[in-house]
């Protein structure tokens, strides 16, 4: 029997703005608990919230880069319900008017491209979080009040491939906003899925399993897959698919019941009272615009455009950092060759030396990447002096001046070459003649001759270059 | 000297700044009266740490008109270091860890708290009774009801207990008591007043609001608790009101529903209120009956409104940070259903129940949204008729004091606040003030304005008060 | 609208409150209630609605003014802030 499954991903990811949603206390990760916490946090009898207009400005951006159409005019609404977690009793959420809706993504599903709508995504308070020890129960409210944007897709996801590529795209995009730390482990992103089967020729799908507490993108993916099973397997037997929570487990590889939703959870929401109403400008809408970075999927565009490899365009979009840096200094440079140095001599020394590629004086390195595609330095030149740029040496273009001196240019260097081909006719026709051996002769020569000031490589690629037009 | 606090504030403040008292004569008087009086018009009273700041304050100053007055404050305006119980088993035992908006300016104007007062349970409550504390009496009669729910607080100042104190709205719950014991009490206009630190009850309705023995002085006490604040965001950014040029340099056109005046009133009330009316002509304003027809849905509209927000509100007492909470218990749900099945009195319980109701998923639309509309029905209705009139007069309530103790049925609770409501409901500020009495019941009339004009309200209450003599 | 004594019930548990011993009583009060309320089903209205009077907008904050801090309510917790004990139950 063939069945169909369909997913849709719940996101909620924090936003790293300086303060808290609904009050000034500081959002921060890792402090001690209970540090950052204010009588709003706790939800102390007749405190009001506030609003964070950085906490708006950076769920506008997530919005957009979604493609989500805007509520300009928004409110915040409660959602009520008791959970120890919960301070006030509700949380403010945005129930009626989310900031944005109806957006989407594009991911690539083997070699297509493949559109997964966004049904809303809106902006939310977090709750505090519970500590269990033994069988005592504590709560650290530095995360209440911490902002949060709930993602919900349509159920437009087909299978766990598709679900983790979603993941995936979603996590870049907030990524390269800078709006989220997007770590799944420090719990700054987490994901449920709704997983639902039917039989191909069903047409009504079966219930809604919500799978939540997934640690991790590729935990979804196996969490997805064990739904599909299970529920495939309960069809099979005659069984109904109950409506229901669970949660991964991840050292049994499986999904575990949490609870049976017998009714309807209500949340009874209304307008929260006690907050002023939001309206978005158009200038609100481009200043957001106008703040935003260049986005993967856009740069990969421009990348592959510009005749970058596809290998190094996935390792430079794979970190933000050093794809901004790429890109500031992109119009000063050979961007081909740039790319390549990147994706060698700088990720390899950067690992080495555990530095980051934004304390690379970027004057200095667009010197020295300069200095490399004109061929005025070696390869090897070049490690060796971005080492000591990595190591602070102001004075780079001194250095290259200095080595430069040694080194012969690439014109003087194809003189050097014609002269010494023509002194050796008869080993040139060897090599016409096919015998490869010559090209160690003539190599030998050309180092005895410029006294090994020039690079190898280069001289190699040289000589070939001359030879097999003479040829 | 005796019945110092029974002076006029300006006396007082003279007394003060010659140095014939000290701010510690005040609280002194105050505590004897407290104690001695028998109205229990108080859950705690804060004389110790009264007495030290009276003491401070000897060194200082007398630089402003409240400078070392005593004041007392309804139970649920948050006051730091000093039990804020709400009249409820609830908070028996709770102690804010900060002031509320409002008792930072009294502070800032030197004015001593030196209690708080009894209310009904979490502001729920006509008439004093729903207190977990035990009910408050009128002074006038102790067989009467004071109103409530600001009940400690208007009984606090019509006893001569102490000239000032603040009370809360939220559907009439200042100006009610204050007519039923015939003191002067505002709501002021929606979000003229922080409301940070007092711990809600209909957010959308509710305001802090001054009860005191006469209107200038309540002008005066406005004074120094109205301003924009940044701690509440439905705070009004307008100029702040200042006390000053209370006088009234036109006649007013003045507009009465015919509502008000209709089956709904007591004739005890229409007693006092018509006749005042006739004064109020002969004093060369100009009063018109008009029709406003959405004012007979005030009792419905608070219902769905306050209950809803009340019940959403009152969540928060779990029991879990601080509150009632219980010894022996299964699980959380059992802890809290325990906290509150036992903080709760049944008078809340019901409240949020019906609350609860008309907020769920299948009824939030028929009730909740549908009051919403009906809302602003009313209060479109009430700002065309503020186009053409100046101000709107009406009884403060359809009836003067009635017995404490009286069975009603749990929908008659709400009656006594049928005339206050559609104040709370637009927002417009609105006063209550004795007009006179029928037998020994004070009687209270209700004038109300347009937004942020409580300036004009006081004018015309002030001009008002002299002519009648009360 | 109909109020039966399931629904009454179901009202109290939603907002944790435990009326099982006094059903009637409450179900009686509440069906009086309701009676009143229920006059505003069919009143006739325009679209609008009114959340909060003098409705504000736009305003935030963009500081961090920590006004009042609770460091005192947590002055003795270290690991966190101790609720309950929960029960195996």
């Amino acid at each position: 029997m063939m069945f169909e499954t369909i997913v849709g991903i719940e996101i909620h990811a924090e936003l790293k703005t300086k303060n808290k949603m609904f009050s000034p206390a500081l959002n921060e990760f890792g402090s001690a608990p209970n540090k950052n916490v204010s009588v709003i946090d706790l939800g102390l009898p007749g405190t009001l919230p506030k609003i964070n207009y950085e906490a708006i400005e950076m769920a506008l951006k997530a919005a957009l880069a979604l493609n989500c159409k805007i509520n300009k005019k928004m409110q915040f609404d409660r959602k009520n319900y008791f959970y120890p977690d919960l301070p006030k009793g509700y949380q403010i959420t945005q129930n009626e008017t989310p900031i944005g809706y109806d957006g989407f993504v594009e991911i690539e599903v083997d070699g297509e491209t493949k559109k997964i709508n966004i049904e809303r995504i809106h902006i939310e308070e977090d709750t505090c979080k519970s500590l269990h020890e033994g069988d005592e129960t504590y709560l650290d409210y530095n995360r209440a009040g911490v902002p949060l944007i709930e993602i919900v897709t349509k159920p437009d996801i087909k299978n766990d491939k598709e679900a983790i590529l979603y993941l995936e795209k979603i996590r870049e995009i907030l990524l390269y906003l800078d709006v989220s730390d997007v770590k799944i482990e420090e719990g700054s992103m987490r994901c449920e899925a709704n997983v639902s089967i039917k039989k191909k020729e069903d047409l009504k799908l079966g219930n809604k399993v919500e799978v939540k507490n997934i640690g991790s993108i590729s935990n979804v993916g196996k969490a997805i897959l064990f739904e599909e099973k299970r529920q495939e397997k309960l069809i099979l037997s005659g069984e109904e698919i109950v409506t229901e929570t669970r949660r991964y487990d991840e050292k049994l590889g499986e999904t575990v019941l949490m609870r049976i939703k017998e009714t309807k959870n209500d949340y009874r929401y209304f307008p929260e009272p006690d907050l002023s109403i939001i309206m978005l400008s158009d200038s609100h809408i481009e200043k957001a615009k106008k703040e935003m970075p260049l986005l993967p999927d856009e740069m990969r565009k421009k990348f592959t455009l510009d005749g970058i490899s596809e290998i190094n365009i996935k390792t430079i979009v794979a970190s933000r950092e050093l794809s901004g840096y790429f890109l500031e200094i992109y119009e000063q440079v050979d961007v081909i060759e740039t790319s390549k140095i990147l994706t060698s001599v700088v990720l390899k020394q950067l690992n080495k030396n555990r530095k980051e590629i934004n304390e690379i004086d970027k004057e200095g390195f667009v010197k020295l990447v300069n200095a490399r595609s004109d061929k005025k330095i070696s390869s090897d030149q070049l490690e060796a002096m971005f080492v000591k740029l990595l190591n602070g040496e102001k004075n780079i273009e001194e250095q290259i001046e200095n080595e430069k001196s040694d080194m012969l240019t690439s014109q003087d260097l194809e003189k050097l070459i014609i002269t010494i081909i023509e002194q050796n006719q008869d080993s040139l026709d060897k090599y016409k003649s096919g015998d490869e051996r010559v090209l160690k002769h003539f190599m030998g020569l050309i180092m005895k001759e410029t006294k090994g000031k020039v690079d190898p490589k280069e001289a190699n690629k040289q000589l070939l270059e001359l030879l097999s037009k003479l040829a | 000297m005796k019945n110092i606090l029974n002076l006029k504030l300006t006396e007082i403040n003279e007394l003060l700044k010659e140095k014939k008292i000290k701010p510690i004569d005040l609280v002194n008087e105050f505590e004897e009266k407290a104690l001695s009086s028998s109205l229990n018009a108080f859950i705690t009273l804060n004389i110790e740490a009264a007495k030290k700041r009276a003491i401070e304050l000897e060194g200082k100053e007398v630089d402003n008109l409240f400078f070392g007055i005593p004041i007392v404050l309804k139970d649920n305006i948050s006051t730091k270091n000093l039990k804020t119980t709400c009249a409820s088993k609830m908070l028996e035992d709770y102690i804010p860890i900060f002031d509320a908006n409002v008792v930072e300016k009294m502070e800032q104007k030197n004015m001593i708290i030196v209690g708080k007062t009894n209310m009904d349970e979490f502001a729920m409550g006509g008439t004093g009774e729903t207190s977990y504390f035990g009910a408050t009496k009128n002074p006038i009669d102790e067989t009467l009801v004071p109103g409530g729910s600001s009940s400690g607080s208007a009984v606090a100042v019509a006893a001569g207990i102490v000239p000032f104190a603040l009370g809360s709205d939220t559907g009439g719950s200042v100006r009610q008591p204050a007519a039923f014991c015939g003191v002067v009490g505002l709501k002021p206009t929606y979000g003229r007043v922080s409301r940070f630190g007092l711990i809600a009850f209909g957010s959308s309705l509710d305001q802090i609001g001054p009860i005191t023995r006469d209107v200038t002085e309540n002008a005066h006490l406005f004074e120094v608790i109205n301003g924009f604040s940044k701690d509440d965001y439905t705070s009004a950014d307008v100029e702040k009101f200042e006390a000053k040029d209370l006088k009234l340099n036109k006649k007013l056109k003045v507009a009465v529903p015919k509502f008000c005046v209709g089956e709904n009133i007591n004739d005890e009330v229409l007693s006092v209120f018509l006749p005042t009316l006739e004064k109020i002509k002969k004093m060369g304003h100009q009063v018109d009956y008009v029709e406003i027809p959405f004012l007979k849905y005030s009792i419905p509209l608070y219902q769905v409104i306050a209950l809803a927000e009340a019940s959403s509100n009152l969540a928060r007492f779990d029991g879990l940070k601080y509150g009632y909470s219980p010894n022996q218990y299964d699980n959380f749900d059992d802890f809290v259903t325990k906290s509150r099945s036992v903080g709760f009195g049944a008078e809340v319980k019901r409240r949020m129940m019906v609350g609860t109701y008309v907020l769920s998923s299948e009824n939030v639309d028929i009730y909740y949204k549908k009051a919403l509309q009906v809302r602003q029905e009313l209060t479109n209705e009430l700002n065309s008729v503020y186009k053409n009139y100046d101000i709107i007069l009406s009884p403060a309530t359809p009836t003067a004091a009635f017995p404490l103790g009286e069975k009603r049925k749990p929908n008659e609770a709400f009656f006594d606040d049928l005339l206050t409501i559609p104040f709370n409901m637009s927002g417009h500020p609105s006063l209550s003030m004795p007009i006179g009495k029928c037998g020994i019941k004070p009687i209270g009339m209700q004038v109300s304005s347009n937004y942020f004009e409580e300036k004009k309200i006081y004018s015309f209450a002030i001009e008002l008060e002299k002519e009648l003599g009360v | 609208m109909n109020i039966d004594k399931k629904t009454v019930l179901h009202v109290s548990k939603l907002c944790r409150i435990d009326i099982e011993n006094d059903l009637d009583k409450y179900y009686k009060e509440f069906e009086a209630i309701m009676d009143s309320v229920n006059e505003i089903i069919d009143v006739e209205v325009t679209e609008e609605l009114m959340v909060v009077p003098n409705q504000q907008k736009n305003r935030y904050f963009s500081t961090s003014d920590l006004r009042i801090s609770s460091e005192e309510f947590f002055c003795d917790s270290k690991r966190g802030f101790k609720v309950f004990k929960r029960c195996s139950k």
